[in-house]
């Protein structure tokens, strides 16, 4: 009877061998996949963190010889700890990564420590197991399983837990495993020392993982709060885009996918310098259109001339100009601009709207995303403007939000340069908006007033004095020559990937 | 698992107890991946057509007298009908099996966008290739020319960036072949392999003709160049020291994609001509550039249509034709009336593939019908209801095609539209030639809904591991006989010749006659046959 016991306890001895293997190479492959992911260069970032990770194991080994007695409470001890640093190190490393310089020294120092606890693992094992094998029979068993392990996780890892689990489940789920083991041993062997304390340890951290496990997508969500650093207010994911309002000391801001949209402190820059310079230089104007700007600022700033008698705003997102007309606190923000019986809103894809459109208007409002990617940058093309052209009565001139002529000159040009390529003449334009820093616009018309007709008296930034300084660009903004953005190059989005990304 | 001193089951009770652990979390996808959306064969010609392998037709109940009579509504057939209303002949019909005209350039509809059944674009012609210019310049597909006499394509339809993108070594890379993510040799010998192409590109044989243009036939026959055309591509390869499996994969990719069949089988000649013949102008685009629709060549092949569609006739299987005196008799089964009819005209324009005209043909002819081979094709439109899950690394572009695997991926359909929408949908392309063309076809015939279901998923997985949860639908095509191949020995075969040739009244009008299966040529041929069946409308 005793006979089978014992043979029963060896046996979990070599299983635990056989998964300890399995969740130390499963760790090595998230640390080198994670840092692959996030700091590029797959190559050396893998062969690094072998190394280093082969070295801690080395330093594992060594210190093993210190552990002198206790040494199954030891195993067990040291089996919870790699669990917990191995199951939530992707997460560490997820989070640790927006603080980018202190990335590298987090990811090898979890590296060592992980490293270190699995290389004292197998030794200790062995010595736990010296006297119940001779010692031939000892080190070709616990090797095996060894060896073993790491096939499996080298396989596993690739095949299923990267595409189904993704690296946050995945190493939850792992440091679980190894918690289990630890679980398993402390309720088999019960004549340990400090039985209590080691039971109750292992089932907080298996809890702890299990949690982590079931909530990863929250993290992996709850990692933009803390890239934003503000309090959310609002957060939603509509079909196109991921929306968040936040609210700190008083100050709204929006942010799509992220980027932040405006910031209630100094958004009037921004919309006067963009509605303004042309709307007053349109005589008496009265029909308006305004594409994008679902969040209403750009049309309240319309709604301040008397002539104007209909706006028509065309925004992809109904989430966006909903929220924006319904909730009492936005539309504080934009003075109840969604909610003007002058004011029509059609939610629907701007560029096919216009396409489709048959009327004209006496000027247009283009406040559009930044190129970023090829379905926005369709927006800015000569294909575009040709259209917008169809939608201009006579005399009418359009306006568009160019990003910025200093932190991304060639893209401004590109714009300015794609409309002047579809027929127009352009004037150029820039303010400083505080929270955005130096911004762009371009101005379009076949004819422009050389003075404004009409300035809305309840502005707090524009006037006519402010226009001269506007369209003068000192030199670090100045003209520069650029292709031409096109359907078929989409240019104006590698001019701003390249820009903004030396900016990142 | 079963060592000494090893007690088994233990070892399955702990197993089951771990397993038990993995199970008991909610969300392990994988164990509930679905794939439940519904897949469809198409292909009622095919059934149409092999009616002509019982042959068993009615006797005709009536006789139509016509002064030319084409044979087949694909492009061929449809330029040559253009060409006779364009120059003054009315009284002809066009007689197409299918159910539309079209051909391999026909398409579909669903509720999310149209969709090709094979051809998806052409390339931005040669803008000497004048009856072609015109053609599109009629159309609107070119909108003017500029001061230098160089074409204006319409912008929508010049394929729009990003164009394409390759999944390679576990990443989505821009271009095709990918502009980062190779290594050096690979590099080297792509960039040797395309300045020998760009050389060619310039090169005048020694009849003073360019070397390789389109039409094909005005390519030069200059001796040197025909020696291409005795070997394949891949013993091109070998002779010139290619040695990379990437240059190797990446021709063979096109080879099949264009003609039909793999290297080891495509004429180096026509395998040149892919790479060189592109030199076409263009006012905003350039030689690289291709012209595209959602419905693919639909678009042009309906374009045709609108202008002789009143000549056009639709379920009607010519299985019969034969010469008597000076005029020709064609027999044809009215497929929706289940009766037969028999046309007479002075002049018969055959619009249809050798295999075809093999079968139909009562005719002495030194046409050597075997030499013409064509291989089978799965075309499948797959309907995505998140578009954005196609991302990752290089957004969707507009041909997406996957390394080493066997199939030529997929092509975007929605590309070309402006506006922002979830779905969409994509035609995916399988071209079978490893083995003989009978036995593969024989193989694909045999195969179910289901069978293609797993045999597209297991290839896009590779890319796209959870594909199936994102189809909503699969339309699959199966093309027993899909395009003609020019195998090697095509271009000076002369069985091509005879056809080119004619029969006085006969004439062969389908693009195997100029043995590359491309828009162009098919066009180009159908204004030949026309030509010629003209002439001999009026001699006789
Ligand atoms: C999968 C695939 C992809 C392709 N992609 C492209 C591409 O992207 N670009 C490109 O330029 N080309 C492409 N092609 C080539 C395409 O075949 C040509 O562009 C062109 O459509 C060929 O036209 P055709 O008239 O020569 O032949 P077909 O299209 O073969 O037309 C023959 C017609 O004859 C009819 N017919 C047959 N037998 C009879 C009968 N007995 N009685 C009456 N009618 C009959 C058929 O139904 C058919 O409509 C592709 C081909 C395939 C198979």
């Amino acid at each position: 009877m005793s006979g089978t016991r014992e043979k029963k306890n060896q046996l979990l001895l070599l299983i635990s061998v056989f998964v300890i293997a399995t969740c130390g190479l499963i760790y090595e492959l998230i640390a080198g996949t994670l840092a692959s992911y996030l700091l590029g260069d797959s190559v050396t970032q893998f062969s690094v963190i072998i190394g280093i990770y082969l070295f801690s194991m080395g330093i594992g080994s060594y210190l093993s010889k210190f552990f002198r007695t206790n040494l199954l409470v030891w195993f067990i001890q040291i089996e919870i700890l790699v669990g917990v640093v191995g199951g939530i190190s992707s997460t560490l490393l997820f989070f640790s990564f927006e603080h980018a310089s202190g990335f590298h020294i987090i990811l090898y120092s979890l590296i060592v420590l992980t490293g270190t606890l699995v290389g004292l693992e197998i030794p200790l094992l062995m010595r736990i197991l010296k006297d119940e094998f001779d010692f031939s029979e000892l080190v070709s068993k616990v090797f095996t399983f060894d060896y073993i392990g790491a096939l499996f996780a080298s396989i596993l890892f690739p095949l299923f837990m990267v595409p189904y689990l993704g690296l946050l489940k995945t190493s939850f789920l792992f440091g679980l495993l190894n918690v289990m083991v630890a679980i398993i041993l402390c309720f088999t062997f019960e004549s340990i020392k400090y039985l209590s304390f080691l039971r109750i340890q292992a089932i907080v951290a298996a809890f702890l993982l299990l949690i982590g496990f079931v909530f990863a997508e929250q993290i992996q969500s709850y990692s933009e709060t803390i890239t934003l650093g503000e309090n959310i207010i609002f957060s939603k994911s509509s079909p196109y885009q991921r929306i968040i309002v936040t609210s700190e000391k008083g100050v709204t801001k929006l942010y799509l996918n992220n980027n932040l949209q405006f910031s209630s402190a100094d958004e009037y820059r921004y919309h006067e310098a963009l509605v303004h310079p042309g709307l007053s230089r349109i005589k008496e104007p009265s029909r308006v259109l305004i594409l994008g700007g679902g969040d209403g600022f750009a049309v309240r700033e319309v709604l301040k001339y008397p002539t104007v008698s209909s706006i028509t705003l065309v925004d992809l997102d109904s989430a966006v100009t909903s929220i924006f007309r319904q909730s009492d606190f936005l539309s504080a923000l934009n003075s109840g601009a969604l909610n003007s019986p002058r004011l029509k809103v059609i939610n629907t894809d701007a560029f096919r709207w216009l396409k489709e459109n048959s009327e004209t208007y006496d000027f247009i409002v283009i406040d559009f995303p930044d190129p970023s990617n090829f379905s926005v940058g369709k927006l800015y093309t000569t294909s575009f403007y040709k259209e917008v052209r169809k939608a201009l009565a006579p005399g009418a001139s359009f306006v568009v939000q160019s990003t910025s002529p200093y932190m991304a000159r060639k893209s401004f040009w590109c714009v300015n340069n794609t409309i002047a390529a579809t027929g127009f003449k352009t004037m150029p334009y820039h303010v400083y908006v505080p929270s955005f820093g130096e911004w762009g616009y371009v101005m379009a018309f076949d004819t422009l007033a050389a003075k404004s007709y009409y300035i809305p008296q309840q502005l707090k930034f524009y006037d006519e004095a402010r226009y001269a300084e506007m369209t003068t660009f000192p030199k670090d903004m100045a003209y520069e020559p650029t292709e031409i953005n096109k359907l078929n190059n989409q240019i104006l989005i590698h001019y701003f990937e390249d820009e903004w990304g030396r900016v990142q | 698992m079963s060592g000494e001193g090893f007690n088994k089951d233990i070892s399955r009770r702990t197993f089951v107890k771990l397993a038990g652990v993995a199970l008991a979390f909610p969300s392990c996808s994988f164990l509930k991946e679905k794939d439940s959306f519904p897949v469809t064969i198409a292909g009622s010609a095919s059934k149409t057509g092999h009616l002509l392998r019982e042959n068993k037709f009615p006797e005709p109940a009536e006789t139509v007298r016509v002064t030319t009579l084409i044979v087949g509504g694909g492009i061929s057939g449809l330029s040559a009908a253009r060409w006779l209303k364009k120059n003054g002949l009315s009284d002809f019909k066009l007689l197409e099996l299918d159910t539309e005209a079209g051909g391999n350039s026909k398409g579909g509809e669903n509720a999310v966008s149209r969709y090709p059944f094979a051809a998806h674009y052409l390339p931005i012609p040669n803008e000497k290739f004048q009856e072609l210019i015109d053609f599109l310049h009629e159309h609107a597909v070119i909108t003017g020319f500029d001061q230098n006499g160089l074409p204006v394509y319409n912008d929508y339809y010049i394929c729009f960036e990003p164009e394409e993108r390759l999944f390679y070594r576990g990443l989505w890379q821009e271009g095709l072949p990918p502009k980062t993510g190779l290594i050096d040799e690979e590099t080297a010998e792509l960039a040797r392999f395309m300045k020998e192409m760009d050389r060619y590109k310039e090169h005048i044989g020694s009849d003073k003709r360019k070397s390789f243009t389109i039409p094909l036939e005005l390519s030069s026959t200059d001796p040197e160049l025909m020696k291409l055309d005795g070997m394949t591509m891949a013993e091109y390869l070998e002779r010139e020291n290619y040695k990379t499996p990437f240059i190797r994969w990446y021709l063979d990719y096109c080879c099949k994609d264009d003609f039909g069949t793999s290297i080891k089988n495509t004429s180096a000649w026509a395998a040149c001509h892919y790479f060189a013949c592109r030199t076409g102008k263009a006012s905003n685009a350039d030689a690289s550039d291709v012209l595209t629709w959602p419905e693919g060549n639909n678009f042009l092949a309906k374009k045709l249509l609108s202008e002789v569609q009143s000549n056009v006739e639709v379920q009607m299987l010519t299985y019969k034709i034969e010469q008597v005196g000076d005029e020709w008799h064609s027999y044809v089964y009215d497929v929706q009336n289940q009766k037969s009819i028999k046309y007479v005209s002075k002049s018969v324009i055959l619009a249809t593939p050798q295999f075809v005209n093999k079968k139909i043909l009562s005719l002495q002819t030194a046409v050597n019908w075997d030499e013409f081979s064509y291989y089978p094709w799965i075309v499948a439109n797959i309907t995505i209801h998140d578009k954005k899950s196609l991302n990752g690394g290089v957004e969707l572009c507009w041909d997406n095609v996957l390394y080493n695997s066997t199939s030529l991926g997929y092509v975007n359909a929605c590309h070309q539209s402006v506006n922002v929408q979830e779905k969409t949908v994509l035609t995916y392309y399988y071209n079978f030639s490893e083995r003989s063309a009978r036995e593969e076809r024989q193989e694909i015939y045999s195969k179910d809904e289901n069978y293609w279901k797993n045999f597209i998923l297991e290839d896009l997985r590779t890319a796209h591991p959870h594909i199936a949860e994102h189809i909503e639908s699969v339309e699959v095509n199966v093309l027993g006989h899909g395009m003609i191949s020019p195998v090697a020995g095509f271009r000076t075969s002369p069985s091509r010749a005879k056809l080119a040739e004619g029969h006085s009244g006969l004439y062969f009008a389908h693009s195997d006659v100029s043995g590359i299966s491309i828009f162009e040529q098919a066009f180009y041929r159908g204004i030949c046959a026309a030509k010629q069946a003209l002439q001999s409308n009026q001699r006789a």
